[in-house]
């Protein structure tokens, strides 16, 4: 039963992988991965001499480590106040409501973000009636990371609740019971029974999302920025696509592509370490 | 214990797969190389029966890639696939015609198709691209085969013609002395800048065209501050820029920084060897200070779109058909593109003028060599080369030296030539001297063809018979000749100038520069950004300039300087 699976990852995952050994010559796509000379960490050394190489892999340490943490926060605290509302039928509409923008592309919602932050856009005309702005949130170099971690949180914060969700109906109601007759208030349940009682869940989807460190968002960044936001927006990813697709630098993009799998790979290792250790969460 | 076999298990077929990746991929591997071997350059001989023009008996397949443009204009329900030419074509040739693939030039899909093409080596018959690096990896790995010989063999005398008139041109399609691609016919005096003014805006403010730098910006000034449109409402801008400054043919500051005597175009272009014959690049110049101090001035005064970093060309085209925009600097080409949009909507005439200048400085305006431009390439696996030189043949009969008027209607204009997959791509520029000397005599007599067509284009754009035409327009906004002129008339003024700068980096580029060009044209672009929006102060040009020859900018221009010896 495993076979299909396996031989489809083997195709398209293991398969080329193969394709990595360009990292380390001086590759012309018509001579393939054989007829190419080896250049050794020529690549690399290229690579990391280039003078935007320190900011771009900031920028993506930056973007993707405010978007891990407000894509935990941020989910967590809407679950804990969805579960706090009584009704039935308001809790399944506001859980439908926020899980609806996880299915939308990005090249979709990127048009759309691009209108409503425009300087003409809904939200500056209402930050205007207030007397703020027009902000350029993406136009402006120190405003374009926010933006892009606040669209990202919005975009999935519904999907992440689900899981904390799920989470929380397997707390013992009991414990509720016992912490009402000792005279906890709402809060005091919140903070000693509920937040403890998904901690593991926290635990884990933190450790997990560890591996994204070097992950800012290609499809998202790359719809929405322009070359003024390079200095703060531009991720090793966009960099990559530009260097390798648009400039036809193969070996180079490769390089960078490998050294972000070598950074994602001891990631993961670290961070299966500490599920096991402060999770208890196990895959073999 | 179940734990672990279930490893033991993945672990085997893990290392299973990745030996059938290997020999897949190997298998790939030899099937590129061995693509190289037969490009074979002997002569080729026409068969008794066969003429340039002689219909195939049996039906000959041609693919071919398509430029898809957001320009391309379709009628009666004509597609990629089936249109005028693909119908000429097979009655008149009996070839049909099949669309390989099609991807958007106006962004950079067609770019990116192109290299994903080099790596897999799946070339249609013809396809149309410039890079010559491309061009020249494509050769060495044998994905496409000469066309000399065919040409030789097939080609009437008049579109052997061409090869003699545009040798430059032939030049940059040839390899070894061997004619690889028919070539697109150059002479690229006319990729120069003028300032383009819409003439509505000029009446209302009852201003004049500026000639200087100064009164430039004042006029930027009165058409953003004096509601030039006369709707009462503060929503017009004196300058158009786009995000891209530097990028594109409209919407950049190209040629403000050609009156400061900076000849760039493009933020990897231009080299050139400077009045002690040092090989320099245009951008580095420390003029551009001065240039970058009078946008970012304007800027800040709100002449420009205070979100100009956001806006593309797209954004552009709507900027002008809304009539927010009164001027920008464009290439030759703005009666055919944005500024028909105005036309179209509100019968509003945009003109072009010669770059206002600036005392003290001699103007330079960058162009690309002759040698470069786009190349009609075959597949190796082509089976028909002469198919396409009976194409070209029968393109030059039909869209060039017709006699028949409808001819060049239905095949040439509205930009219906683009559905040839091959054609003789003259620019219009090209016919500027002929038609302005007919103009000059009032009388088309000795004109044909396409020369007579945009003849008639202008008179009739004149005398208001073809107003409603938006090729007459276009045409009229390049050739015509009262007052400062059309286009045509400014840019061949710059070449008697002795403005124009050729770019010397030809078709041969650096290793260095190949490497680098992308991250130094980042910084081109996001420096001069930073600079016009108040990010980083003028002085940051001098930091750019040491930052830009550390990477890789000083190795490029000595090896340009090697590659390219001074005369």
């Amino acid at each position: 039963m495993l076979l299909p699976a396996v031989i489809l990852v083997a195709i398209y995952s293991y398969g080329p992988m193969v394709g990595t050994v360009i990292a380390f010559q001086k590759f012309n796509p018509t001579k393939g991965f054989f007829g190419s000379p080896w250049v050794g960490f020529d690549n690399f050394k290229n690579l990391f001499t280039m003078p935007t190489i320190g900011q771009v892999i900031y920028n993506t340490v930056f973007i993707s480590l405010c978007k891990m943490i407000g894509g935990i926060v941020v989910p967590v605290i809407f679950a804990l106040l969805l579960n706090e509302v009584g009704r039935l039928t308001v809790k399944r509409t506001f859980q439908t409501l926020v899980y609806l923008p996880h299915f939308l592309s990005w090249v979709i919602l990127a048009g759309i973000f691009k209108d409503i932050f425009s300087q003409t856009g809904v939200v500056n005309i209402a930050l205007q009636s207030i007397g703020i702005g027009p902000v350029g949130f993406l136009s402006n170099q120190q405003l374009f990371p926010f933006t892009m971690i606040f669209t990202d949180i919005w975009k999935g914060f519904g999907f992440g609740s689900v899981i904390y969700l799920a989470a929380l109906t397997g707390i013992d109601q009991n414990l509720y019971e016992a912490a009402q007759i000792d005279g906890a208030g709402r809060i005091q349940q919140t903070i000693h029974i509920t937040l403890p009682g998904i901690l593991s869940t926290i635990v884990l989807m933190t450790v997990l999302s560890m591996a994204n460190i070097l992950n800012g968002g290609f499809d998202q960044i790359y719809n929405m920025y322009t070359p003024a936001v390079y200095a703060t927006g531009d991720i090793l990813d966009t960099f990559v696509f530009r260097l390798g697709i648009d400039n036809a630098q193969f070996a180079l993009s490769t390089a960078a592509g490998l050294f972000k799998s070598g950074v994602s790979f001891v990631f993961i290792v670290v961070s299966y370490w500490m599920a096991d250790r402060f999770a208890g969460y196990r895959i073999f | 214990m179940k734990k672990q076999n279930i490893t033991r298990i993945l672990a085997v077929l893990l290392a299973l797969a990745m030996l059938v990746g290997l020999t897949a991929c190997s298998g790939g591997g030899e099937s590129q190389t061995s693509a190289g071997g037969d490009s074979s350059t002997s002569e080729v001989s026409v068969a008794e029966n066969d003429g340039p023009l002689t219909p195939y008996e049996e039906p000959v397949t041609i693919s071919w890639a398509v430029q898809a443009s957001a320009v391309q204009q379709f009628f009666n329900g004509d597609t990629y696939e089936d249109n005028v030419w693909s119908r000429l074509i097979k009655e008149k040739l009996n070839i049909d015609l099949e669309v390989a693939f099609s991807a958007d030039t106006s962004t950079d899909a067609y770019n990116q198709k192109m290299n994903v093409l080099l790596a897999s080596g799946e070339f249609p018959d013809v396809l149309r691209y410039s890079d010559r690096t491309f061009f020249k990896q494509a050769q060495e790995a044998g994905y496409i085969q000469p066309i000399g010989p065919a040409f030789d063999a097939y080609a009437t005398d008049a579109v052997k013609e061409y090869q003699t008139k545009y040798a430059e041109a032939f030049e940059g399609g040839t390899i070894d002395g061997v004619l690889y691609a028919f070539p697109y016919m150059n002479d690229n005096f006319h990729q120069a800048f003028n300032l383009w003014i819409r003439d509505d805006w000029l009446e209302n403010t009852n201003t004049t065209p500026p000639t200087t730098v100064e009164e430039m910006v004042e006029l930027a000034r009165i058409f953003t501050e004096e509601d030039p449109d006369g709707n009462g409402v503060d929503d017009t801008y004196g300058f158009g820029l786009a995000g891209s400054v530097v990028q594109n043919n409209y919407g950049t500051l190209c040629g403000l920084a050609n009156a400061f005597g900076v000849p760039g175009f493009t933020n990897t272009g231009i080299f050139y060897r400077d009045e002690n014959n040092e090989m320099t690049f245009a951008w580095i110049q420390p003029e551009m200070k001065e240039v970058l101090s009078i946008v970012r001035d304007m800027y800040a005064k709100g002449y420009i779109d205070p979100e100009f970093t956001a806006q593309d060309v797209a954004t552009m085209e709507e900027d002008v058909t809304n009539g927010t925009i009164g001027m920008m600097y464009h290439a030759c080409w703005g009666t055919w593109h944005p500024f028909n949009y105005s036309y179209q909507a509100d019968g509003v005439i945009t003109r072009p003028y010669p770059i206002p200048t600036e005392e003290g400085y001699e103007p330079k305006i960058g162009i690309q060599s002759a040698k470069t431009g786009d190349l009609f390439m075959i597949g190796a696996n082509c089976e028909h080369p002469e198919a396409i030189v009976k194409i070209l043949n029968l393109y030059e009969q039909v869209a060039i030296s017709s006699d028949d008027p409808n001819d060049f209607q239905t095949y040439w204009a509205n930009e219906q030539y683009r559905f040839c997959p091959a054609y003789i791509g003259i620019p219009t520029e090209l016919f500027a001297p002929v038609l302005h000397e007919a103009l000059e005599a009032g009388t088309s007599e000795g004109l044909n063809g396409t020369a007579l067509e945009y003849y008639n284009y202008v008179v009739g754009f004149e005398d208001g018979s073809l107003a409603d035409d938006t090729n007459a327009y276009g045409t009229w906004g390049q050739m015509y000749i009262g007052g400062q002129g059309g286009s045509m008339k400014i840019d061949l003024d710059y070449k008697d100038k002795g403005w124009t700068i050729t770019n010397l980096m030809e078709n041969e580029q650096p290793e260095i520069w190949m490497q680098n060009s992308s991250v130094l044209g980042d910084m081109v672009d996001t420096t001069f950004v930073d600079i016009i929006v108040g990010n980083q102060p003028v002085d940051y040009f001098d930091t750019f300039v040491e930052n830009w020859l550390n990477a890789g900018g000083q190795e490029t221009l000595d090896a340009l300087d090697e590659m390219y010896p001074a005369e």
